[in-house]
Parts: C-alpha cells; sequence; structure tokens
C-alpha cells in the first residue's frame, strides 16, 4: 500500500490468515483513518495513510526511555564536573 | 499493568550539587531531552516554580511539545512538575496531565540518590502494546508489496 492502491484480494494473499479475517483488519484500519479506501466495481481498493502511521509512531515516543536517556547524561555530566 | 515510571539511581555528587544540575537552566539544556533529539525552543527552568515547555526535533524534522507546571520546589530534595505531550506537534492540544516527582537524598559527602517518578501513565504501555500490533501489521503489508 505504500507504493499506491492495492486491491483487497492482494493485500490477502500476503497473510496465513482467511480472507474475511483480512478484511475485518482493513475495516478496522480504515475506520480509524490509516488506509483510504474507494470501490471500483467488484473491487476495493486501499492505499496507507502515511501521516496517521506518523502519528502512530509518536505513540511510541516512551517515558522510561525519555528518563533514562536523560539520567544518563545527568550523570555523566556531573561526572564531567568532577574531573 | 503499571501506570508509574520510577527510576532510581546513586549520582556521583552530593545532593546540592545534583540539584542544581538538574533544575537550572544552563545546566538542563545539557541533559534534557530524547536520544538524537534537539531542543531548539525551551524555557526550561525547574529551580522555581511556574510554566515551562520544550519543543523537540527528531531528526527526521517532526516537531514534538511537552510542557506543564513546576508545582513545588524544595531544594535540593525535591521537584513535582505536570508534563503533558500536545497532540500534533507544537500548537496542538494538550494530551492527558501526568506528574513527575524528583527526589533527591544525600547518600554521602559525595554521592547522592536521585528517584525519579512519572505516575499517571497508564495509557503509556497499552500504547505501546496498540502500537506495535498496528505496526506489525503494516509491516506485513509493506514486506508483501514491495
Amino acid at each position: 500500500m505504500r507504493d499506491g492502491e492495492k486491491s483487497a484480494g492482494d493485500i490477502c494473499q500476503m497473510f496465513d490468515i482467511s480472507g474475511p479475517a483480512v478484511s475485518r483488519h482493513l475495516s478496522v484500519l480504515h475506520r480509524n483513518g490509516l488506509v483510504d479506501r474507494r470501490v471500483s466495481g467488484k473491487h476495493r481498493l486501499y492505499t496507507a495513510r502515511p501521516e496517521a502511521m506518523q502519528r502512530l509512531a509518536d505513540w511510541t515516543l516512551n517515558h522510561r526511555h525519555f528518563w533514562e536517556a536523560s539520567m544518563d547524561r545527568i550523570e555523566a555530566a556531573l561526572r564531567e564536573e568532577r574531573q | 499493568m503499571t501506570d508509574v515510571v520510577r527510576l532510581e539511581r546513586v549520582m556521583p555528587a552530593s545532593a546540592i550539587r545534583v540539584f542544581e544540575m538538574v533544575s537550572q537552566p544552563h545546566n538542563m539544556v545539557r541533559w534534557w531531552g530524547h536520544d538524537e533529539m534537539t531542543v531548539p525552543e525551551h524555557n526550561l527552568d525547574f529551580s522555581k516554580p511556574g510554566p515551562w515547555y520544550s519543543t523537540m526535533v527528531s531528526p527526521d524534522g517532526t516537531r514534538r511539545q511537552v510542557s506543564g507546571e513546576v508545582t513545588k520546589v524544595d531544594p535540593p530534595r525535591l521537584i513535582a512538575f505536570t508534563w503533558a505531550w500536545h497532540d500534533g506537534g507544537p500548537g496542538g492540544p494538550r494530551e492527558a496531565e501526568t506528574h513527575v516527582t524528583i527526589e533527591i537524598e544525600d547518600v554521602d559527602e559525595n554521592r547522592a540518590r536521585m528517584v525519579l517518578s512519572h505516575y499517571g501513565l497508564g495509557t503509556d504501555s497499552a500504547r505501546a502494546g496498540h502500537t506495535k500490533g498496528w505496526l506489525s501489521i503494516f509491516e506485513k503489508l509493506e514486506d508483501g508489496l514491495a
């Protein structure tokens, strides 16, 4: 989908799960604004929305990681001053 | 599911010196932030009560803003402040407010224990799990379609 529109059928072939299960996943992605969907004849065509995926990546901003990295730098700065 | 991040570390300096490093503006810029992110705009000063904010930029140019208010300062023992990300970056509405305390106490004359607690992160681990699930779906989609 990153490279453009794909049909639900194309996407189904990439997974070891059933067609209906893939359709359910795609519906959830669409409902939450992560993919665009349009109907062409009998096919449903899906496209990824990069800006929505970026928002997902933001969620991974992890507070434990933030503070651990900050404490590493506090400790390093204090050591530097002692020398 | 835990909603508190708690980190404890013995620092190689007295409590007063650790407090100065953690709270003073000219020292805060030396340590504040995520790895590999720059902090081009901020008014960081945890040495006295009042509002604070910082804008952080990741290597890909994404700007994020976090802000809050320093609610209590008891040198060198305690700093307490609130913390919330701005949805969608600088200028966006603030997300759920969380609370941070930094406690500092002398261990001996050259060492002090620093305890940082970040409360109210109930959504953090849920979000991380959520994200992992969604991203793995996307990875499969992208691998299959590349």
